[in-house]
């Protein structure tokens, strides 16, 4: 199989699993006890009011026309009407995104720059000093509470040590590009802007990243180990060939190819707890404003943000399949 | 019959020699035996709760205001709130709160996650399909966010929070009985049992379920710390129990309030939640290790 069928299998591979969500959390949305019209317009409305709202929300239509509907507004970019924000959740969540996107993206990157080295440490050094720590962060970072974890680097390092902000992403650049404070402000060269957009997120990315961090340690330590018994490896090693570059040139890409599935399914982890650190961070996310929208009650927006979840973890997994089966063909004709 | 009886009493003893082998290698490890000393201490906690906390009645909605937010101290071990409660004994209750939550959203996980994944793997057809690919569905997305969403559209308490978490967990379920039973499904005693006559639901319940068991027990131990991870999630966020309930995860969200001052009103539930989940990572790891079994622990969102 080429690489370019392979990708389009692997695209038309996640459409069923994201229509069946949209499914999913649409027949949720609509089992709610109570009227979502009367919910939103309060107890005095008369019943004329709650029955012209239903007809506008299209709740008076058969159930499969609602969700036909509602799939063809996603398409439109229609996500329906928000009764906490009297915008389209579409709209929101525009806004909303960029600080989520930016959030897990830094929060990923971090557990692979510390969790890729932290990892070949402990294999290099097995059952020793290096492996021992890697061992015990990675039982910690696992069971840690991200939410917790939050509160405390919060406690240290901005109000006992006062060293980085409490809350929030800071100022927005001057200028928007793509909403990502970091990129934003490296795109026009405002250094000074940076550097604040960067202390802003060390907290909040740090607390998130610490569970997959962990993972990612163990599975390349795993992996690393594993793949250093191999014959290639000894064949390089009979040959003379130097250790470091054994174990870098060629262990090394082995070991990380198959720690990439476990680095997609993780970024799970990272959307999942996002909805727990933003609130700790009062980061303007998506998380956050999703958090909002569930303790209100407001229907449309959770739909919304839900789905835009799961395409985000779909769209994820997805890059990481491509690259793994970039990195280790023999995937491509397994598929 | 009473041939069938002693083959009855054969199979068990070596059964029972099993047993004894598997937990000599499991306290091989120290590992596991600490994780399988915090999981029993915890237990014990949980039940003898109003013998052993300082202050039983401190776990609901006492009111104290001449005892309001006392340090961690010799009076009282982990502090008081900020309406003059016990922190140690609203952390001990506690425990019975994440144990049985965890206890329950397992239990329902399990009986509908088995029965599913055993009939689709053992009965193919349409339905197994259409079960898998149901799984996929629920996969899709990280387990928290869509037990926010189940959330949502019920009232926010302990009994919605499970039953929420228990609707995202059952699919891992299935995933994990669907595999195994594929594997072990044209084994010679299943064929044995179906070549003498044994019904469908004979060989599915009574021959294949009784040998997968051991990577449900692994995988059971291990979800325990992550449910208590999302329940505690769930309760911080003010969707799962309500104060003054003494769950982990809204003590937590109510002493943020009073930080930085009063740090350790946050600061002992989020151990004892770090505590509880790392005891059955360890138990869970050292049982994964006894019975040789492989399972993905990668989860969506716990």
């Amino acid at each position: 199989m080429s690489f370019g069928t392979y990708l389009l299998r692997r695209m038309l591979h996640i459409i069923p699993a994201l229509v069946g969500l949209s499914i999913l959390i649409f027949l949720l949305s609509r089992v709610v006890p109570g009227d979502p019209a009367r919910l939103a317009l309060g107890p005095d409305a008369t019943p004329e009011q709650v029955r012209q709202l239903r007809q506008e929300m299209g709740l008076d239509k058969p159930l499969l026309t609602q969700y036909v509907l509602y799939v063809g507004g996603l398409f439109r970019g229609d996500f329906g009407f928000s009764l906490r924000t009297r915008r389209n959740v579409a709209q929101d969540i525009r806004e909303f995104l960029p600080a989520t996107v930016e959030l897990t993206t830094v929060a990923m990157l971090f557990a692979v720059a510390v969790g890729l080295p932290l990892g070949v440490l402990a294999a290099v050094h097995k059952d020793r000093g290096a492996d021992h720590v890697s061992r015990l962060l990675a039982l910690g970072g696992v069971a840690l509470p991200r939410f917790w974890l939050a509160i405390l680097l919060q406690l240290v390092f901005a109000y006992y040590l006062g060293i980085l902000p409490t809350i929030g992403r800071g100022p927005a650049p001057p200028v928007r590009i793509t909403g990502l404070f970091l990129l934003d402000s490296l795109l026009v060269l405002n250094i000074p802007s940076f550097l604040v957009a960067l202390k802003h997120i060390i907290l909040p990315a740090v607390a998130l990243s610490l569970g997959s961090l962990a993972q990612i340690t163990r599975l390349v330590r795993a992996n690393m180990i594993e793949e250093m018994r191999r014959d290639y490896a000894l064949a390089a090693r009979s040959y003379g060939l130097p250790e470091r570059l054994i174990i870098f040139k060629y262990v090394l890409k082995n070991a990380f190819s198959s720690a990439l599935t476990v680095i997609g399914l993780s970024y799970g982890f990272l959307l999942g707890n996002a909805f727990l650190v933003e609130t700790v961070f009062a980061w303007p996310g998506l998380a956050f404003y999703g958090v909002d929208s569930l303790l209100f009650k407001d229907l449309n927006a959770v739909v919304g943000v839900t789905i835009v979840v799961g395409a985000a973890f779909a769209v994820v997994n997805l890059l990481v399949d491509i690259a793994y089966g970039y990195l280790d063909p023999r995937i491509r004709y397994e598929a | 019959m009473a041939a069938v009886a002693t083959g009855m009493e054969e199979l068990h003893a070596p059964r029972r020699e099993e047993w004894r082998r598997a937990w000599h290698r499991f306290r091989a490890s120290t590992l596991s035996l600490v994780g399988l000393g915090i999981i029993l201490a915890m237990a014990g906690a949980a039940v003898l709760a109003p013998v052993i906390a300082p202050h039983p009645d401190h776990a609901g909605a006492f009111v104290d205001f001449t005892n309001t937010f006392r340090p961690p101290g010799r009076a009282y071990l982990f502090g008081t709130d900020d309406i003059g409660r016990d922190v140690l004994s609203r952390v001990i209750y506690g425990a019975r709160i994440s144990l049985s939550i965890g206890a329950v959203v397992l239990a329902i996980a399990l009986v509908i996650g088995v029965t599913l994944g055993l009939i689709a793997g053992y009965w193919t057809g349409w339905w197994s399909s259409l079960i898998m690919r149901l799984t996929d569905v629920f996969l899709a997305i990280p387990s928290i966010v869509l037990a926010l969403a189940v959330t949502a559209v019920l009232k926010p308490n302990l009994t919605n929070a499970m039953i929420a978490i228990a609707f995202t967990w059952w699919p891992w379920y299935t995933r994990l009985v669907y595999g195994e039973v594929l594997s072990v499904k044209q084994e010679v005693y299943v064929e044995a049992s179906r070549s003498v006559g044994a019904s469908p639901w004979r060989v599915a319940f009574r021959e294949i379920l009784p040998n997968i068991w051991s990577p449900v027990i692994v995988k059971l131990t291990l979800d325990m710390g992550f449910v208590i991870l999302v329940e505690t999630g769930l309760s911080f966020l003010g969707l799962g129990a309500q104060p003054p309930t003494p769950a982990w995860g809204t003590m937590i969200a109510e002493g943020r309030i009073y930080m930085p001052g009063n740090w350790w009103l946050a600061t002992f539930p989020g151990l004892a939640i770090f505590i509880a989940v790392l005891g059955f990572n360890l138990l869970g790891d050292g049982l994964r290790d006894v019975f040789d079994v492989q399972i993905e622990q990668w989860r969506g969102g716990a």
